[in-house]
C-alpha cells in the first residue's frame, strides 16, 4: 500500500470528485507533495544495498569454506545460483519493479558480489594460481554496465571501489588507471545535468567544512594522534549543532557529524587503534596544543549544557573526541582492549538509539542510519574474529537477511 | 535517469556467465584429456580471503640446474618442454623463447638466478582444500618429513595445466 505523500497524491482525484477539497487546493497540494513523494528513500536504499552486501559476502565466505568432499558438479551448480538469483533480482526489479530504486540498488550489488564470488570459486575449484589484479577489474568491468543499463548507484561505487583496489594492488599503469575512472564520467555528468543546481549557499554550506576541516588538518602537521582528535572534535561539534535526533531543518552539518562521529568511533573499535603504532605518538606545537585545547573546552560546555537539557544523544556525540584527548594525556596501549571495547558498546547504543528515535519521530532514513551502524559493528566484529570461514557466511547471511527484515518491519512502523 | 531496455541486460548477464563457464570449460578439458605428471612438492598453509584456505606449492621442478638462459625483456614467459625423471616425477627441460613443437611443455617465468641454479615459476602453484584441512596437511608434512613422497598430480594439455590432486603418504 502506498504510504505518505505519495498516498495523497493517489487520494486526491477522488479527494476532488467527491467535493472534499477544491480543484485549486488539489492542485496545491499537487505542487506541495510532488517532489517529496519522487524523492527517493535513501534510508531504505542503503538498507538494501547493506543487506544485498551481507549477504553477498557471507556466499563467498560460506564458498570460501571449501566444500572439497562434495563432487565437482554439484559445487559449481551451488556457486554459480547466487548470480543466477542476483540476475533474477535484477530482471525483476527492472521489469516488475520499476522505480523502486531500493530493489535496483539492492538487486545490482547483490549480482556484483555474486559474480565475484562465482570467478572466486572457479578459482578455487581448478587450484589456479592468485591473480587478484585480473580478478578485481574482471569485476570492475562487470559492474560499470551494470551500473549503467540499471541506473544503479551501488554498482557505480562498487566499480570505483573495485578500480580502486586494482590500482592499489600496484600492477596497474597509471593511465589504465585513469581510463577506469574516466569510464565514471558519463554517470557523474548526467547525474550533473538531471539534478537541478543547488543553491549557492547550500553549495557552499555542503563544501566549505570540509575543505576548512581539512586546510586545519594540513596545517597541524602534529603527528597521526592530534589529527585524528582534530577530526573528532570537527565530528563533535557538529553533532552539537545539528544532532541527527533533533528535530527540523537537518542538513550537511548533521551529516557531517554523524560520519565523522561514528567513523571514528568505528576506528577506535579495533583494538589495534589503541595499540602501539595505532596511534603515532604527538609532538604538536603550542598552536596545535591550543587549537585541541580550546575546541575541548567548548565541547565539553555544550555537552554539559546539553545534559542539563536531558538531550543525553546530543551530548554523546563528544565521547571519540573525549577518548582521544585522553589518548594524548596518557598512553592508552596498556587499555587498548577496554577502550575499543567501550568504543563497540557506544555505536551498539548509538544504532540502538537512532532506531528508536526514527521510530519514535518517524523519520525512517534515521532508524535505517541506526540499522546501518548497527550491521557495519557486527560486519566489522565478524571479520576480525577467528571464526571458520562458513561460521562467518552463515552469520553474515542472517545479519544480511535480518536488516532486510527489519528495515522491512521499519516501514510498516514508521509512516513516511 | 533513462532506464536501458532489458535486452541489453540480458546480453549483459549472458557475457557474465561467459567469464566462470569458459573457464570451468577450459580446464576440464585439460582434466579430462590432458596427460598425467607428477611434481614433486611440499605444501605450506596460507588463506585467500576470497576462496578460502589452501596449501602453497612448493616445486622441486621449479629449480633449474641451469644459468645463462634467455630473459624476456618484457617479464613474459618461456616455454619448457617436460620430460619425467627415472623416478617417475615431472621435470623441467630448457625453457625456451617459443614452445616446443613436440611433446607437453609449460609456460614458466624465470624468478632469479643463483650460483648456476636458475627459479622458474610454474603457472600453479597452490591447492585448496577445506580449512579444517588445510593447516592439518602442512602439519603432517612438517612432523613427517614427507619431501620426497609428496607430490601434486598435475594434467597438462597445449600448455594449460591443472592439478587434479595433491598426493601424501597415509598418515
Amino acid at each position: 500500500m502506498s504510504q505518505g505523500p505519495r498516498w495523497l497524491l493517489e487520494a486526491l482525484p477522488t479527494l476532488e470528485r467527491e467535493g472534499v477539497i477544491d480543484a485549486a487546493t488539489a492542485g496545491r497540494l499537487r505542487q506541495r507533495y510532488a517532489s517529496a513523494a519522487t524523492a527517493p528513500a535513501w534510508g531504505r536504499i542503503l538498507s538494501a544495498v547493506l543487506g544485498a552486501l551481507l549477504m553477498g559476502l557471507g556466499v563467498i565466505l560460506l564458498l570460501a569454506h571449501n566444500w572439497e568432499q562434495w563432487p565437482r558438479l554439484p559445487r559449481v551448480l551451488i556457486s554459480l545460483t547466487p548470480l543466477l538469483l542476483g540476475q533474477a533480482a535484477c530482471l525483476w526489479a527492472m521489469t516488475r519493479a520499476k522505480g523502486d530504486v531500493a530493489w535496483r540498488e539492492g538487486s545490482a550489488s547483490f549480482t556484483v558480489a555474486a559474480f565475484a564470488a562465482a570467478l572466486a570459486l572457479v578459482g578455487q575449484l581448478y587450484h589456479l594460481p592468485s591473480d587478484l589484479d585480473r580478478f578485481l577489474i574482471v569485476c570492475a568491468a562487470a559492474a560499470l554496465p551494470l551500473a549503467y543499463l540499471m541506473a544503479a548507484h551501488s554498482a557505480m561505487v562498487l566499480y570505483a571501489l573495485l578500480v580502486c583496489a586494482w590500482a592499489g594492488v600496484g600492477s596497474a599503469h597509471l593511465g589504465w588507471t585513469l581510463l577506469a575512472l574516466a569510464l565514471m564520467l558519463p554517470w557523474l555528468w548526467t547525474l550533473h545535468r538531471q539534478r537541478p543546481p543547488p543553491f549557492v549557499s547550500g553549495l557552499l554550506w555542503t563544501a566549505l567544512p570540509p575543505l576548512a576541516t581539512l586546510a586545519v588538518l594540513l596545517s597541524l602537521d602534529a603527528g597521526l594522534r592530534m589529527t585524528t582528535l582534530w577530526l573528532a572534535q570537527v565530528g563533535a561539534l557538529f553533532w552539537l549543532a545539528s544532532p541527527p535526533d533533533e528535530r527540523g531543518r537537518r542538513g550537511a552539518p548533521m551529516r557531517y557529524g554523524m560520519t565523522m562521529v561514528v567513523g571514528l568511533a568505528v576506528a577506535g573499535s579495533f583494538t589495534a587503534f589503541w595499540s602501539p603504532g595505532g596511534l603515532h605518538s604527538s609532538t604538536g606545537d603550542a598552536a596545535s596544543w591550543l587549537l585541541v585545547t580550546a575546541v575541548m573546552a567548548l565541547l565539553l560546555w555544550g555537552a554539559q549544557r546539553a545534559l542539563r537539557e536531558d538531550q543525553w544523544l546530543r551530548a554523546a556525540g563528544m565521547l571519540p573526541a573525549t577518548l582521544l584527548w585522553l589518548s594524548l594525556m596518557f598512553d592508552p596501549t596498556p587499555y587498548a582492549g577496554p577502550l575499543a571495547l567501550l568504543c563497540n558498546l557506544y555505536l551498539a547504543v548509538l544504532g540502538v538509539a537512532l532506531i528508536r528515535e526514527g521510530i519514535a519521530q518517524h523519520r525512517l532514513r534515521l532508524a535505517h542510519a541506526g540499522l546501518a551502524i548497527l550491521a557495519l559493528l557486527i560486519l566489522l566484529r565478524f571479520l576480525d574474529t577467528e571464526l571458520s570461514f562458513s561460521a562467518r557466511g552463515v552469520a553474515f547471511l542472517l545479519v544480511g537477511a535480518g536488516s532486510l527484515a527489519f528495515s522491512r518491519w521499519l516501514r510498516q512502523q514508521v509512516p513516511t | 535517469m533513462r532506464r536501458s531496455p532489458p535486452v541489453f541486460l540480458l546480453v549483459l548477464f549472458a557475457l557474465y556467465w561467459a567469464v566462470p563457464l569458459g573457464a570451468i570449460w577450459q580446464h576440464q578439458q585439460t582434466l579430462q584429456h590432458g596427460s598425467l605428471y607428477r611434481f614433486r612438492t611440499a605444501p605450506v598453509d596460507p588463506a585467500d580471503p576470497f576462496r578460502g584456505r589452501y596449501v602453497r606449492l612448493d616445486f622441486e621442478a621449479e629449480r633449474l640446474a641451469l644459468s645463462d638462459l634467455p630473459w624476456p625483456k618484457d617479464g613474459g614467459p618461456l616455454f619448457a618442454p617436460l620430460t619425467v625423471s627415472a623416478e617417475g616425477h615431472a621435470q623441467l627441460g630448457t625453457p625456451q623463447p617459443a614452445p616446443p613443437v613436440d611433446g607437453d611443455w609449460l609456460p614458466v617465468r624465470l624468478q632469479h638466478e643463483h650460483d648456476g641454479v636458475t627459479r622458474v615459476q610454474l603457472p600453479f602453484d597452490r591447492y585448496y582444500l577445506s580449512e579444517h584441512r588445510a593447516p592439518e596437511v602442512e602439519r603432517r608434512f612438517r612432523e613427517a618429513d614427507l619431501a620426497r613422497e609428496t607430490y601434486a598430480e598435475v594434467r597438462v594439455r597445449d600448455g594449460r595445466a591443472v592439478i587434479q590432486s595433491l598426493v601424501m603418504p597415509p598418515g
